[in-house]
């Protein structure tokens, strides 16, 4: 989870990242961003993210927010309470204190499904996961997983994203040596041999 | 820039990350009560470029550059150059000899300890063709974006270059060299079952973080200043070569 901050005001990236940076494990700060794309792989790095902006951001980027994935919330840094098109957006104002700009934050965090999904994660892996992992430590590719396992590519994407939450590994090697720790499959049948 | 007159020891004791930094510029400790611009001076570096990643050092992620325009792209390539030596040298290295030493001692987790070095020696030959690829395609690139700023001669190579395999490219591809050492640092805080060598691998830990910080600022100072010193030289090219056009 990452909180982007972007806004191109000096005094509200200066002290709104003050306070991000005192509460919150990871931010990163923009002045601005260049184009949708470069917001796109920003994002695609993390699984799930809080992003705040101001309304310039908004206006800038208003026919592409929709595409940016549900595990990421965005906030609106407001100068003033006006009624403006603005409203589909959490937001605090400039004036709000610290304990309000937190709690808008926090509660939007609380909002991102799957990290709610986290906290009632199941200690191990399920059977169909352990035969997905075993299969990976192969060396299988998705396609190939897919194909044996008769379900579909999107299935094991999924398979695979859940997997690699659970035990906070997301590389195929760091997936194989753990499988082989765990005596999920012989060192010779993977490739780390 | 107040800064350039506070006394570089306080600094360096306030943020050790420092010491790094002032190692890949070549400045020596010892220094004394020497301010930040005498030392600059002493060693020859322009104080816009020493205070852009002091900064950026220190305040990480909100960093936002400041100076960017008035130092050459070429001091920052070289600074990038030396890191990308010391990963080598005060990481890899080291990290190879801890796991070797482990071996040694884990006689009888032999197998585990061989994956462990397997598990290494992938990660080692994806980090140096990381970073080779940098220093033998894309900083050749940006040094060549400013000799030619330089020396005002734009031809056609370089427009090329720019045309179809801009920086911006190479930022969206740019691929990550933490997962893999997140992944071992779980792997053996999670599910290794203790060693007893413990001592040992507390050290490669510690290494592993410290890397990982590493990597982090490195990372930073590609997204925030080299690569947008590269993007700013490629817009003033094609802007040159238009110009140039124009009036044939």
């Amino acid at each position: 989870m990452k909180i982007f901050l972007i806004s191109n005001a000096y005094l509200i990236r200066k002290s709104l990242s003050e306070l991000l940076i005192e509460e919150f494990n990871q931010i990163e700060v923009y002045s601005e961003i260049e184009d949708f794309d470069f917001l796109s792989t920003l994002l695609q790095k993390e699984s799930s993210g809080i992003i705040i902006v101001d309304k310039n951001f908004i206006k800038k980027y208003e026919r592409y927010i929709h595409k940016i994935p549900k595990n990421f919330r965005i906030i609106l840094i407001k100068d003033e309470i006006i009624r403006d098109d603005f409203n589909l957006y959490e937001y605090f104002t400039i004036y709000d204190d610290r304990k309000h700009i937190i709690e808008t934050i926090q509660r939007e965090i609380n909002k991102i499904p799957q990290l709610s999904n986290e906290k009632k994660r199941l200690k191990g892996l399920s059977d169909r996961e352990k035969i997905i992992l075993q299969l990976i430590a192969k060396g299988c590719s998705s396609k190939t997983i897919a194909e044996n396992l008769n379900i579909s590519i999107q299935t094991v994407a999924t398979h695979r994203k859940n997997i690699s939450n659970k035990l906070e590994i997301k590389t195929v090697s760091g997936l194989t040596l753990y499988a082989i720790v765990n005596n999920l499959i012989k060192p010779e049948d993977t490739n780390l041999i | 820039m107040n800064l350039q007159n506070e006394k570089l020891a306080d600094a360096v004791k306030k943020h050790p990350s420092l010491l790094n930094f002032l190692d890949r510029l070549g400045v020596k400790l010892g220094f004394g009560d020497a301010s930040i611009d005498e030392v600059c001076r002493n060693n020859s570096i322009p104080i816009p470029f020493f205070i852009e990643l002091m900064q950026l050092i220190i305040k990480r992620y909100e960093f936002n550059p400041n100076y960017i325009k008035e130092f050459e792209p070429k001091l920052t390539v070289s600074y990038l150059e030396n890191s990308h030596k010391s990963f080598i040298n005060d990481y890899l290295n080291d990290f190879e000899v801890l796991i070797n030493e482990l071996s040694q001692i884990e006689i009888e987790r032999h197998q585990e300890c061989l994956l462990l070095q397997r598990y290494f020696k992938i990660y080692r030959s994806e980090f140096e063709e990381h970073l080779q690829y940098e220093d033998n395609i894309i900083f050749p690139y940006i040094l060549a974006l400013e000799s030619s700023i330089v020396s005002n001669n734009y031809d056609y190579t370089i427009f090329d270059k720019i045309q179809n395999n801009p920086i911006t490219n190479y930022m969206k591809n740019h691929s990550s060299l933490e997962d893999k050492l997140n992944d071992l640092k779980s792997l053996i805080i999670m599910f290794f079952k203790p060693f007893r060598a413990e001592k040992l691998v507390r050290k490669l830990l510690k290494l592993m973080f410290e890397l990982d910080e590493d990597l982090k600022l490195h990372e930073l100072i590609e997204n925030k200043i080299l690569f947008p010193q590269a993007k700013q030289m490629e817009e003033k090219i094609l802007q040159q070569i238009i110009e140039i056009n124009r009036k044939l």
